[in-house]
């Protein structure tokens, strides 16, 4: 079976300062939430958007948190965009709930538009190791 | 359980050189700060990158520790993800997050009257805190008699 998987969670967002609560599962097959990614289609709609998100039932951010906390622009690499989560964070059938705030945006045309939040999914059970760390092989 | 917590402090800015006081209480339940990031949330419109916009001054546990002097800057567009500053400040039970903000903005049109081109911003320091052991708060619920009954119940 794989070990990574990028779950994505669609919010519609259909007019300026929308305040939408959104909830979705997390796919049993995989135990741990490393890192998140959220996605919008203009710059102009991310200055002052908010995301809260619970799993399981924990927070993890809180409703005022920034969404350009959680999002990078295109020139990052792959798999340097997501907001990585120190701690063990359960996945396998989690329950995801949060909710999204629009910051009234001027510009119409923008709208409605959809947010991806990618949560990231792994069945490792180790920690993953920090930038510039090697693998070291134990001997016996 | 999750045990860090992203503890966000928002500064509102409306005049131009304004000193903003920060004096906040973090909830009892924090045991240690381990970083911090300060960021331009929304107000400033400038279609290019401007350095700094401003200064900040964190003190930890009602003035006791000075840890944190820096300064904000303004990004025009998404780069990178932010990189939380590493802390590593033990709290004390509810004591205060103090310190000022400090608008330091250069106006780029001479001409023109400073009341004219300043907009109010707001700015957010995010703290990265990592909760108390567990042993606390059950030492905590025990200070109430009847929470401690209802526990026991």
């Amino acid at each position: 079976m794989k070990n990574h998987k990028f779950q994505q969670i669609r919010i519609r967002i259909n007019a300026p300062g929308d305040s939408v609560r959104f909830a979705a599962e997390t796919d049993k097959l995989y135990a741990k939430v490393r890192g998140v990614f959220a996605s919008v289609p203009s710059d102009q709609v991310l200055v002052g958007a908010t995301i809260g998100l619970k799993i399981n039932g924990l927070d993890v951010f809180d409703d005022a948190h920034e969404v350009r906390m959680i999002t990078c622009g295109n020139q990052v690499a792959p798999n340097n965009k997501f907001f990585r989560f120190e701690e063990h964070i359960e996945a396998g059938g989690s329950s995801v709930e949060g909710r999204y705030t629009d910051p009234r945006g001027t510009n119409t045309a923008l709208y409605p538009y959809d947010v991806k939040l990618y949560l990231w999914l792994v069945n490792e059970t180790h920690q993953p190791e920090k930038h510039g760390e090697k693998h070291s092989e134990k001997h016996p | 359980m999750t045990k860090i917590r992203y503890h966000i402090i928002k500064l509102d800015v409306t005049e131009y050189e304004q000193v903003v006081e920060i004096r906040h209480r973090l909830p009892s339940n924090y045991g240690r700060c381990v970083g911090y990031v300060v960021r331009h949330v929304k107000g400033i419109g400038s279609d290019v990158d401007i350095p700094e916009i401003g200064l900040v001054a964190i003190e930890f546990n009602s003035r006791k520790q000075l840890y944190v002097n820096d300064f904000v800057g303004y990004e025009f567009q998404v780069d990178q993800l932010p990189e939380y500053q590493e802390l590593n400040i033990p709290l004390e039970s509810g004591q205060l997050v103090t310190g000022f903000y400090l608008d330091t903005q250069k106006n780029p049109y001479p001409l023109i009257d400073i009341k004219e081109w300043f907009r109010p911003y707001q700015v957010a320091i995010y703290l990265k805190c990592e909760l108390q052991n567990s042993k606390q708060h059950v030492r905590s619920s025990c200070i109430h008699p009847v929470a401690a009954e209802a526990a026991a119940n």
